[in-house]
Parts: C-alpha cells; sequence; structure tokens
C-alpha cells in the first residue's frame, strides 16, 4: 500500500508525480501538492524537464492565433486532455490470467526454444543478436504552410510537439505510426481546404473547416504529448 | 552438461508458473452517489451492473504486481501497479450497483461497461471502448481503438482517433469525431447530433425530429443517410469535389450542379440536416430501403 497514493503506476515507476505534472502546469493542484511537486522538481531532473516542456507547450498554445479568428477558443480542449495523463510503453504485457491457462504449453514451447538454442549454440557457437527495434516512422510530407506570423507560429508549435512526440514514442513504434498516419490525414485536409480556397477565397466554411482540421492536428498532437509525458523515455 | 542444464530450467519454469499468479477478490460496500474510479496501465476491465449497494473487484495478477482498492472521497478507486520492472496487463472484473457512475481510464486498456444506468467515462489509448447501458453524461474515447456505445440515454461525447465509432439504441445528443475512422448510427432518438471524420464515412438510420439539427461532415468518406418517408427537414448539402445522390424525387435548385453547394426541404423542413463531404459521396435513400 502507498498510503494516500492514489496515481496510476506504469511506466515511469518509483516516480509518484510523474501524472500530476500537467495539472501542475496548469496550476489546478492544491497548494500543499503544488508545494510538494516544486521540491520533488527541485531533485528530479528528468520531471522538471517535463515540465519545462509542458509549460513552454502551454504558453506557444496560449500565444497562438491562426489566420482567422477560430470558432472556439482551442485551449480548453486541450487542457481537458492534459488532466488525465496515461503511459506509453513497450506492449509486451503478460496477464497473469494468460499464463495460469496456458502455462504448460509455455513451459512446454520453452523447453523445446531451450532444446534449440542449445543445439544452435553447439553448432554455431554463438547466438546472432536480436534485430534492433524499428525506429519511429518518419513524418510525412508537411502540409504547405500558411503565410502569416500567426501561422508560422501554429507550424512552430505543431513542429515542436512533433519532436517531443517522436521522441517519446520510440518505446512504441505501432502507436507512433497511428499517430502519424492520422495527421497525415489531416494535413491531406487541411491542403484540399487551403487549394479550395485559393479559388474560393470568400467561403467562410471552408475557411472555418480549415481551422477546425488545424484544431484537429493540434490538439491530436498535445493529446500525445502528454499522454507520453510519463514514458521516462 | 546440457542436459542438467535443461532440467534446471525445466524445474524453474515450473516454480515460475506456480508461483506467478495470484487472485484478488474484495467487496466492499458502498453507499448511493459513490462512483467507481478506475486508473490502469494495460489489460481489460469489465464493469457489470448488479443488484447490491456493493462493488466488488475480481483480477488475476501476477505477484509482482499490486492491486489497491480503497475509497476516496466519494469514490471507490481501483489502481494496479508493478513492484518492479515493467508493468503487466491485468484483467479485471467489477461489479458495481447500476446507479453508479463509472469512469475508467488506461492506456493499454479495452473497456466494456454494461447495465449501469449512470454516467460514463473511458479513455484508453489502444483497446476498444464498448459501453451498453449508461444514462447522463457518456464521455468515451479512445486513440487506436472502436468506441460502441449501446441501449443508452444522455448526453454522448465520442472520440476514436483511428478507429470507428457505432451507437446503436440511444436517446439523447450526440456529439462524435474521429480522425481515420467511420461512425456509424442507428436507431438513434435524438435533437442534436454532430459527427465529424476525416477519413472515415458517416452512415445514419433513425428518426429526424421536427425540432432537430443534425449534422454530418467528412473529408474524403462517405455520407449515408436514410430517412422515414415523413421526414420534415430543411437539408443543405456541400460536395465540394464530392457527388450527391438521391434514391428518391428531390428538387435540386440550378446551381446545384455548378457549385455542390445547395439546400432543399423535404416535408415542412423543420429540422436541420446538414450533409458535407469534401471528396466523397452523399446518398440519400428512404429508411425502408435499409431495413431489411
Amino acid at each position: 500500500m502507498n498510503g494516500e497514493d492514489t496515481r496510476v503506476e506504469g511506466g515511469c515507476q518509483g516516480d509518484p508525480w510523474a501524472d500530476r505534472l500537467s495539472e501542475y502546469v496548469d496550476g489546478e493542484l492544491p497548494a500543499r501538492e503544488r508545494l510538494a511537486i516544486e521540491e520533488h522538481l527541485a531533485v528530479c531532473a528528468a520531471c522538471a524537464a517535463v515540465a519545462q516542456e509542458l509549460r513552454e507547450v502551454v504558453a506557444r498554445a496560449g500565444r497562438m492565433r491562426l489566420d482567422s479568428a477560430p470558432t472556439r477558443d482551442l485551449w480548453p480542449g486541450v487542457r481537458v486532455r492534459l488532466r488525465k495523463p496515461l503511459r506509453l510503453a513497450p506492449l509486451s504485457l503478460p496477464r497473469a490470467g494468460d499464463w495460469r491457462r496456458a502455462a504448460p504449453r509455455l513451459v512446454a514451447a520453452a523447453a523445446l526454444v531451450a532444446c534449440c538454442a542449445a543445439v544452435a549454440w553447439v553448432v554455431a557457437g554463438r547466438l546472432r543478436p536480436a534485430p534492433a527495434a524499428p525506429p519511429v516512422a518518419s513524418a510525412p510530407g508537411q502540409a504547405p504552410s500558411p503565410a502569416g506570423a500567426a501561422d508560422r507560429d501554429y507550424e512552430t508549435t505543431v513542429a515542436q510537439l512533433r519532436r517531443v512526440v517522436q521522441a517519446r514514442l520510440t518505446s512504441d513504434p505501432h502507436v507512433a505510426e497511428v499517430l502519424e498516419k492520422n495527421l497525415a490525414a489531416l494535413d491531406v485536409a487541411m491542403a484540399d481546404y487551403r487549394d479550395a480556397l485559393s479559388k474560393q477565397p470568400g467561403d467562410a466554411h471552408l475557411r472555418r473547416r480549415l481551422i477546425d482540421a488545424r484544431d484537429r492536428k493540434l490538439q491530436l498532437l498535445r493529446r500525445a504529448a502528454t499522454l507520453t509525458t510519463e514514458t521516462g523515455n | 552438461m546440457v542436459g542438467r542444464r535443461f532440467a534446471i530450467a525445466l524445474a524453474f519454469l515450473l516454480c515460475a508458473a506456480a508461483a506467478e499468479a495470484a487472485e484478488f477478490d474484495r467487496t466492499v460496500s458502498v453507499p448511493r452517489g459513490t462512483r467507481l474510479d478506475v486508473r490502469l496501465y494495460a489489460g481489460q476491465v469489465v464493469v457489470r451492473a448488479w443488484d447490491r449497494d456493493a462493488v466488488r473487484v475480481r483480477a488475476t495478477h501476477f505477484t509482482s504486481d499490486e492491486i489497491d482498492l480503497r475509497t476516496i472521497g466519494r469514490a471507490i478507486a481501483v489502481r494496479a501497479h508493478a513492484r518492479r520492472g515493467t508493468p503487466h496487463g491485468i484483467d479485471f472484473e467489477i461489479d458495481v450497483p447500476a446507479w453508479m457512475a463509472v469512469d475508467v481510464a488506461g492506456t493499454y486498456l479495452d473497456v466494456a461497461v454494461e447495465g449501469t444506468a449512470a454516467d460514463v467515462a473511458a479513455e484508453t489509448v489502444r483497446g476498444d471502448v464498448h459501453v451498453k447501458g449508461g444514462a447522463g453524461s457518456l464521455k468515451l474515447k479512445a486513440i487506436d481503438g472502436e468506441v460502441v456505445l449501446e441501449g443508452a440515454r444522455g448526453r454522448a461525447e465520442l472520440s476514436s482517433t483511428n478507429d470507428g465509432i457505432r451507437v446503436t439504441g440511444f436517446t439523447g445528443e450526440i456529439i462524435a469525431d474521429t480522425v481515420n475512422g467511420s461512425v456509424k448510427l442507428r436507431a438513434i432518438q435524438s435533437i442534436s447530433i454532430e459527427v465529424g471524420t476525416f477519413g472515415g464515412d458517416i452512415s445514419w438510420e433513425g428518426t429526424i425530429s421536427d425540432d432537430g439539427r443534425y449534422q454530418f461532415a467528412t473529408h474524403t468518406g462517405g455520407v449515408d443517410v436514410s430517412l422515414d418517408d415523413r421526414v420534415n427537414a430543411t437539408v443543405s448539402v456541400r460536395a465540394f469535389e464530392g457527388t450527391f445522390r438521391a434514391a428518391f424525387p428531390v428538387n435540386l435548385p440550378d446551381e446545384a450542379s455548378r457549385h455542390r453547394r445547395f439546400s432543399f426541404v423535404l416535408g415542412s423542413g423543420a429540422a436541420h440536416l446538414d450533409l458535407e463531404t469534401f471528396g466523397g459521396t452523399i446518398s440519400l435513400r428512404p429508411l425502408q430501403m435499409t431495413a431489411r
């Protein structure tokens, strides 16, 4: 038992404050917990770095403007997601129930593997090392960058979030791939809307759709960045 | 020499198999108004309603994992963590009173909630969310997993980034969005529906209420709407580079073919039905054609 500690334990073992950082950055922690986490940040470089990154992203998102007024404020949606941080780690997760049911077969399989390994060791002298984990999928071609300082700010924020997410998703190539696939779909949509807007510049609906897509992309990246905050990668 | 090592390894594995698993089974009484709060890293959570004012939590887990069940304020909190090393997936079965609000979140987690009649919130990164029942606020989210809601009522906020959303037999307001998934809505009674996807299709079979507003928008997918022949709705269509098809007579204005953006009236036109695709096909068909 951990006293009053009720947080989810996971990829960042032994760091009870990791999943409270976003609440801390948002200023949502009670004073007592805030003081405690500040003490922790003073001695934990990893958490301090994550907190700093979150502050930068929050500040940038707060400053960000789009090329026309958004139909709704972006930040509340992002902020809501920040409240429930989750963790990512490799999906090598045996379950005790599975183990119990499959134990005889697993033991037999393990014995077979051991025999094969022994024979291979005798014959070849040594075993070949396992291949390295696949790299995180690289970002697909970015949508054309729109003009204007506000758009550059948006693109800077997106690029920053991408870097954070890619760096932290190295332990889960599948989720990284899913993320890139969905970001690519949003990029395609944005490119289509921009193209259509170039032909119909007065179409407010198209403009709103473009803003929605950008909003969605930002939200997705922010969510992914927060989800991976506690991986400890 | 090799034989001895093999025997030792086999004995070790057998011992490990016998010692690793443990059962967790605990029941606690709960006063009305208590909610269930589950935070897990991986595995599966099945929550079922029963007729007792108590919560029973069952799980099979490794002895290296620790399960924590406690009361915090007005919540029953379920947590699990590994004492050392990588956390394992744990399958939970939880029985709760039907009146209990349920909140489940995790990373590699499948979530199923059945038979409750209160708020449900479920969020996962990789895994499906299936909710059967529920009333009030229903917030179901997955990044890489399907979101399914059946036989519920209230206000549903549904989101799945990479997978589909299915809703059947729902009464109330729905906001559903996904990036690459499709959205299927069947047997819905609602006056407020807002559905958006970028890469998926949208399909609707349900009643259009005279005072309702129904918005379906996709980018590359299609929108397939089945309508009752007594429907009263003003239908707004935006097909951009897509196409529009109707399986019954519709009087389209002249500019429709040029701009692919038009509206028309069915019946009295009381309800608002907004249909949009950038590059897909919008199809309108009578409900009878799909109710086979």
